[in-house]
This record gives C-alpha cells, sequence and structure tokens, in this order.
C-alpha cells in the first residue's frame, strides 16, 4: 500500500478490482493541515480515462510491474514502435505515451523503460535527463551570457521550451523529463 | 420513505466546526425533511455551544453526561474517541443514506469495515474546507474510490463561492432576514448599545465594529487606530481568543464577558458566546466586521456589511494564496480606490503588520465598501445553497445508481 501523495504517474492502482494507470497526480493544499490528491487514471484493460479524488494520506493498493530496456525504432500510425534488447518489436498507442511524447523523434538513441502490465505496455520511461537538438530559436540577444534571460526554443518534432537567451539553432541542450525544464546547453 | 443522513464532526478550534455542522443538520431537517444523526467528539465544547443555541439545554440535568439527545430536531451523538466500536452501532452508521465526514474528518475503522458489508447503497461525503482557489472547481464532485464495496460511494464535496462548487450554507429565511434587521437598524442599533449598558451612545453618531479574530500583533495597531478616530467607535468582541488579545491592549489581565474597557474614541464591549442568530444580527448592525475562519467569515458575507477576514493561518503560507483567490473573486466590480485600500487592509492584518495607516485609508472607503458588500451578498444569493446542492447530489447519484 502506498499514500495517495507517495502515488507517481505512471504507476498503477488496483480499484475494485481493476488496475487503474496514474496519468497526473495533483497536490492540493486544504484548509488546516489537510491535503488532497487529484488523480487522472485511465484503466488499463478497457481504456476509460476518469479522475478521482483521495485525502493525501489514504491507502491505495498499488502494484509493481515488469520493466524491459526499451529503444525507440519508428512511428507506425498509430502505433509508435520500440525494440526491446533481444530486437522484439513492443508497439505502443500514443496515449500511453503521453508524459514522454513531445521527446518521442526519429534516431533518437536514449534507453527508456517500458512498463507491462500482463503482456500489454501501459507506459514508456525516458531516462531523467536527456539531450536534445534545438530545431529553432530566435537569434540571441547580444551580449547577454547569463543564462537568466530566456526564450523559446523548438524541437525537432515541435515542441517547444523555454532556453537561455545564448542558446543557437543547432545547439543540444539538456532537458530534466520530470520537470520538462532546460537544464543547460551541453557540447556534442 | 426519509433518508437518513449522518454527519461526523471533530471539534478542532473553538466552535467553527461544530457551528457549520449545527447549521448544516439544522437546515438538513428544517428545509430538507432529512433525518439528521450528528456524531461530535467534544461533548463537553459541544454542550458550551449548544447552551448558547437552546437555553432550555443547559438546564438538562441529563446534560452534558448522556450519550445521546435530540435538540431542534436533529439527533446528537457523542462520537468517543477512541472510537467504542459496538457492532450494532456500526452497522446502524453503516445503514445510513448519506454519511459526511466533515471538514475531512476520519471515520472510526469498525464503522468504515461496517459499511463494507452495507447491503443498500451509501453516498460518502468528505465535505471540505472552503476556498475560493480555482482547483476546488476541478475537484468537486469527484470520486473518490475505496475498495469498500460497490454500494459504497465516496465523493468529495467542496463548498464554494462559484457556480461548479458545493456554495454556501444559506437559510431559506436568511438574507430576507438580514433585510429586516438593516430596515430597523436605528431601533436595533440603540438595543444593542442599551443592553451593553451605553446610554451615552444612544443618540450619537457612533460607528459600530464587531471583532472575531485570531490573535496578531496587527490587531493591537488597529485599536490603536480606532482610539485617535474623532468618531466615537465602539467594538463588540464575542468571547474568544480575540477578547484576550483585546484585553491586552488595554493593559488588563481579562476581560470577562459584559465588561467595558474605554480609551480615547474606542469602547470595547466584551460579549458572552452567543446564540448564532445573535451574532447574524450583530454583524447586520455593524459598519465594520472582523471575522475569522469559515463559519463567521459566511456569515459575515450574508450580513451584507464591509468586513475583514483574518485566514486561519498555515505553517508554510499557504493560506496567503486561498486569500489571494478570495480577494480576487470578492474584489471584483468594487472601486480601485476602495478595493486598494481593502487589500492594504487585508494583507496588513493577516500578515501581522501595523494597521494604524491602513485603517486610516480604508475609513472613508466603508460606504463604497457597504453598497459593494450587498452587491457580493446578493450574487452568492443567486447560487443554490451548500445544503440545496447536498440534497441534489445525494438525488443524482441515486439515480445514476438507478438509471
Amino acid at each position: 500500500m502506498k499514500t495517495a501523495q507517495e502515488i507517481k504517474p505512471g504507476q498503477v492502482i488496483m480499484i475494485d478490482g481493476s488496475p487503474w494507470k496514474v496519468q497526473k497526480n495533483e497536490f492540493n493544499r486544504a484548509g488546516r493541515s489537510s491535503a488532497i490528491n487529484k488523480m487522472k487514471l485511465k484503466n488499463i484493460l478497457n481504456g476509460m480515462q476518469t479522475e478521482t479524488t483521495f485525502k493525501c494520506d489514504d491507502k491505495l493498493e498499488y502494484i509493481v510491474l515488469e520493466q524491459k530496456e526499451v529503444t525507440y525504432s519508428y512511428f507506425a500510425d498509430p502505433m509508435y514502435v520500440f525494440v526491446d534488447t533481444e530486437y522484439e518489436q513492443i508497439e505502443i498507442e500514443k496515449d500511453d505515451l503521453e508524459n514522454v511524447l513531445m521527446y518521442i523523434e526519429d534516431g533518437m538513441e536514449d534507453v527508456c523503460q517500458a512498463v507491462f502490465y500482463g503482456t500489454k505496455v501501459i507506459s514508456v520511461d525516458l531516462p531523467k535527463n536527456i539531450v536534445r537538438q534545438i530545431a529553432y530559436t530566435e537569434p540571441s540577444a547580444r551580449g547577454d551570457t547569463s543564462g537568466k534571460v530566456t526564450k523559446i526554443a523548438r524541437l525537432a518534432n515541435g515542441h517547444e521550451l523555454q532556453v537561455s537567451s545564448f542558446c543557437e539553432i543547432g545547439d543540444y541542450i539538456e532537458i530534466d523529463t520530470l520537470t520538462g525544464e532546460y537544464k543547460s546547453r551541453v557540447k556534442r | 420513505m426519509t433518508s437518513r443522513w449522518i454527519i461526523f464532526c471533530s471539534i478542532i478550534d473553538n466552535f467553527g466546526d461544530i457551528g457549520v455542522c449545527w447549521r448544516l443538520a439544522r437546515q438538513l431537517v428544517d428545509e430538507h425533511r432529512r433525518d439528521v444523526e450528528l456524531w461530535v467528539d467534544d461533548w463537553s465544547a459541544l454542550s458550551g455551544f449548544l447552551a448558547a443555541q437552546i437555553p432550555a439545554i443547559n438546564n438538562s440535568p441529563v446534560f452534558p453526561e448522556q450519550q445521546a439527545m435530540t435538540a431542534a430536531g436533529v439527533c446528537i451523538r457523542h462520537w468517543h474517541n477512541p472510537w467504542q466500536a459496538l457492532p450494532v452501532t456500526d452497522q446502524q452508521i453503516a445503514g445510513a443514506d448519506v454519511i459526511i465526514e466533515a471538514f475531512g474528518c476520519e471515520l472510526p475503522a469498525s464503522v468504515k469495515e461496517a459499511m463494507s458489508t452495507a447491503n443498500s447503497p451509501v453516498l460518502w461525503l468528505n465535505l471540505e474546507y472552503l476556498s475560493a482557489e480555482a482547483w476546488v472547481k476541478e475537484c468537486h464532485g469527484l470520486p473518490s474510490p475505496q475498495n469498500l464495496s460497490p454500494l459504497v460511494k465516496k465523493f468529495f464535496f467542496f463548498p464554494g463561492f462559484e457556480q461548479g462548487t458545493g456554495g454556501l450554507l444559506r437559510e431559506a429565511t436568511l438574507t430576507s432576514q438580514h433585510e429586516q434587521w438593516q430596515q430597523e437598524q436605528q431601533v436595533l442599533r440603540q438595543r444593542l448599545l442599551h443592553n451593553a449598558g451605553l446610554l451615552e451612545f444612544l443618540q450619537a453618531d457612533v460607528l459600530l465594529v464587531s471583532l472575531f479574530s485570531y490573535d496578531t500583533p496587527a490587531l493591537a495597531s488597529w485599536l490603536n487606530a480606532l482610539q485617535a478616530q474623532t468618531q466615537e467607535v465602539v467594538c463588540f468582541v464575542p468571547e474568544g481568543k480575540s477578547l484576550a488579545a483585546v484585553a491586552r491592549c488595554f493593559a488588563r489581565d481579562r476581560l470577562v464577558p459584559g465588561e467595558i474597557a474605554r480609551v480615547g474614541a474606542l469602547t470595547v464591549v466584551a460579549m458572552p458566546f452567543g446564540s448564532q442568530t445573535d451574532y447574524d444580527q450583530l454583524l447586520s448592525l455593524c459598519d465594520f466586521n472582523v471575522v475569522r475562519g469559515e463559519d463567521s467569515f459566511v456569515r459575515a458575507q450574508w450580513a451584507a456589511r464591509p468586513m475583514l477576514w483574518h485566514i486561519y493561518p498555515q505553517a508554510d503560507g499557504v493560506h496567503l494564496q486561498k486569500l489571494e483567490a478570495f480577494e480576487r473573486l470578492y474584489l471584483d466590480g468594487l472601486n480601485p480606490d476602495a478595493a486598494k485600500a481593502w487589500h492594504a487592509f487585508s494583507n496588513g492584518w493577516n500578515l501581522g503588520e501595523d494597521c494604524h495607516e491602513v485603517w486610516h485609508h480604508l475609513r472613508p472607503q466603508l460606504s463604497s465598501l457597504q453598497s459593494h458588500a450587498r452587491k457580493w451578498q446578493k450574487k452568492l444569493a443567486a447560487m443554490p445553497d451548500l445544503s440545496a446542492n447536498l440534497v441534489n447530489f445525494e438525488t443524482l447519484t441515486k439515480l445514476s445508481a438507478h438509471p
């Protein structure tokens, strides 16, 4: 058992005998010392989605799932295809990649973790830090190398994020996949 | 058949929690014909509270030793802590149509166990604290599956100020009652002053304020500002934390109900803990009310008078976000000068700062704040109240369970 506030997106909890994948878990402070967790859940078996609330210390039954190392191979509409270490192909629906979709791009070499419920892949986790190349950003402001001023940059797959103003088109940047934030410019 | 509702109330601080639960229980009985049982953990606090609401109870030879009693149609029962698990009692509770955990209190484990074997549908509601924050609308009415039984459905229910929330408690006659009090305010204010023994103010142009706050350094500075006014001020202070703080400002060990203290233009009247109706009337007759927590805060809004909210302070400052969220709604439509003055006073008070100066900026805005308070009351009154929303929720849940 875990408390509602300990449950992380991607984990699976059992409700009335069915496995539900936690897609989002938001924490809100109510009055006095109470706190509330609002979760977005997806039923692994039938795909139904719902939203729920729990007291932060409500105890929830969660299940530990099998994981496998995989790398992204290609997109075969509407499935994303990954390959495991034994070159077995694994197909995953777009909805199950919700938290990482913005970082999926052709040619990526990140070693990811595919999470299984039985034989079904229910999510893919990226490494905490990944490196991506900037496809487009406005030219840098002259003279500012402090990194405190930010601007928007676009990755190859169209995802946009805030980066330091000194970053240029073609630069490689490190991104924290848990927060979605730019961390630093890296050399390649 | 009348549906049976059970409310669990844990008294944490003063009479706020029981005040809300008692109002809700009474409204469910009086206006919605529900059969209501109210379980309260602090029997001695409850007896003090009820004695003020129903004076006859004070003379009852069996109260507070007895474990159950009926008052104003509400069956009140003692929630022993730790819970004395009696299967019969647990089963009887689990057989209710609706069970409410007020302010997120926790149901006894054996009651939950009994609910897991319920043979009829149970609607289990976690009635949360009031907040004006945007996330409240997103969480209101969402299910909270508990893996107890398919017949037990738990939901979170949030009071609030906007459509899409559970609303605020408001008895059917409350706004018309305030209207009537305010139409008769000249006579009623004179009676209030007369009862306090302040005969010299009967014909005077005196500012009436009420003070029911938590202790804060801001209080002393506000009382200083009131003393220095040219207009006489009478400040009514109901028994509680603020009365002790006021006594300190007058360099007194304490002020007892009925006592009067004077400095400069300020006269303070210490009041005994009274009935909810008496407090509503006091709010209705005062030109400015300082209120706190949740119950008096809501009542002050129904009184349609200028007010200040002393929000319950939380350790990590999260209460300031809640204050800001309320302010965003409350100040909407108020003229910018009055809004600025109200914000400065509210902020100063809640941060425990010196409020002398900001009070002098707020005072000239009282008439703008008065008309705004009336508009705000009307806006709130246009929405269904909390008890009606709860009853509707029960109906809708039953309909969805039996399409």
